[in-house]
């Protein structure tokens, strides 16, 4: 049966990335692969996505993830690819998925100054991830208007 | 001892260094789900789209999330018949116009041509709701196909266009025995607009009254 019987034991333990990061490559090949396994494959997906996984806040936990160096083989980040399309998929709201997601790209796919100053070599806290959000707002009428002069 | 076996800590450093190989991975992945209508109408209900485009665009992309962008506005223009006017409305036609020539490769190219002909990958929508597609009611079959779904990319290809052949230009110039008597290149090109189809002469000024014509395509 592929669901969740202890939530509260799976998220303090099944969901601490760092922790399964120091294992065997193996094990945290089935261990992601899991996350798909319940999501997907199992006969209870609906109920695991709408009871088990509603505030568990996976998609933001691998964008968390991904901006650290605890995976960091290809075929780890791979495997993670694969957990994130599912988690994405499964739960497509505003507050699970989109919104972390179009955060994370624009602070990541732009290798400005700014975030190159920003994020080289300090450490990941709350606050600077909530300011790279704040950041993100302003980015659009910046570029519209940068090149809007030269129509 | 590496930061991440220090116990209890609540910091971590940040893998910069292929944080951006990771952003690309995760914005195809995002791309490829919404070629999907459903999240697609999540997406575009949630956020507004035209303006993540260019969010997500930046000033200076690389090639492959250039081509990702132009596929998310291709498979955009397809469902909805109203996305290239509001994307003109927020001057994005007009960015893409700047952007796209620094970045412009064989993925680019064939992007941007899928947003002028209404495809994604490629192949042709079953479903093209673009405004000169004339699909929106009829079947493909009972009207005649116009290629072109949304011409306002027309400008972008253009000027990279025009940008690349500058290019070749100067590095003839800068190569060539005629020392500097090699002027500009000349682009002459017609569009028409009823059969959609794009030619144009590319040529040589010598700085004579003469002017070569070294080709001429149709796109």
């Amino acid at each position: 049966m592929s669901t969740i019987v202890n939530p509260v034991a799976y998220k303090a333990i099944a969901v601490d990335f760092e922790l399964w990061s120091k294992t065997r490559k193996e094990i945290q090949r089935v261990h992601l692969e899991h996350f798909i396994t319940i999501l997907q494959t199992s006969r209870y997906k609906g109920f695991n996505i709408k009871q088990r996984f509603a505030k568990l806040g996976l998609v933001q936990q691998l964008i968390f993830v991904f901006q650290t160096d605890w995976y960091s083989s290809d075929e780890s980040v791979g495997w993670m690819m694969d957990v994130l399309k599912v988690a994405m998929q499964a739960s497509f709201t505003k507050d699970e998925a989109i919104k972390p997601l179009v955060t994370y790209l624009a602070a990541n796919l732009d290798d400005g100054p700014f975030l190159t100053h920003l994020l080289g070599s300090i450490p990941l806290t709350e606050d600077i991830r909530r300011n790279c959000a704040g950041f993100c707002d302003s980015r659009v009428s910046s570029i519209t208007s940068r090149f809007s002069g030269r129509a | 001892m590496p930061d991440s076996a220090i116990a209890g800590s609540p910091l971590s450093q940040v893998g910069f260094l292929d944080g951006h190989e990771k952003a690309e991975q995760v914005l195809e992945l995002l791309v490829q789900s919404l070629t999907i209508p459903t999240y697609h109408a999540q997406f575009a209900a949630t956020l507004p789209l035209t303006r993540i485009c260019l969010l997500l665009l930046g000033e200076k992309p690389s090639s492959f999330v250039a081509s990702q962008i132009l596929l998310l506005i291709a498979i955009s223009v397809n469902k909805t018949i109203t996305f290239a006017r509001k994307f003109e409305l927020i001057s994005g036609w007009n960015v893409l116009k700047h952007v796209l020539p620094e970045c412009w490769d064989p993925s680019v190219h064939e992007a941007a041509f899928d947003v002028l002909l209404g495809r994604v990958h490629g192949q042709k929508l079953a479903n093209g709701n673009g405004p000169a597609s004339g699909n929106t009611f009829k079947s493909p079959v009972e009207v005649t196909p116009n290629p072109v779904v949304c011409p306002a990319i027309v400008a972008p290809i253009l000027s990279s266009l025009r940008v690349g052949l500058n290019k070749l230009a100067y590095s003839y110039q800068t190569s060539s025995h005629l020392d500097g008597k090699l002027g500009n290149v000349v682009l002459a090109l017609t569009y028409t607009s009823r059969s959609g189809i794009i030619d144009y002469r590319v040529g040589v000024c010598d700085g004579s009254a003469h002017r070569r014509t070294n080709g001429f395509a149709r796109i």
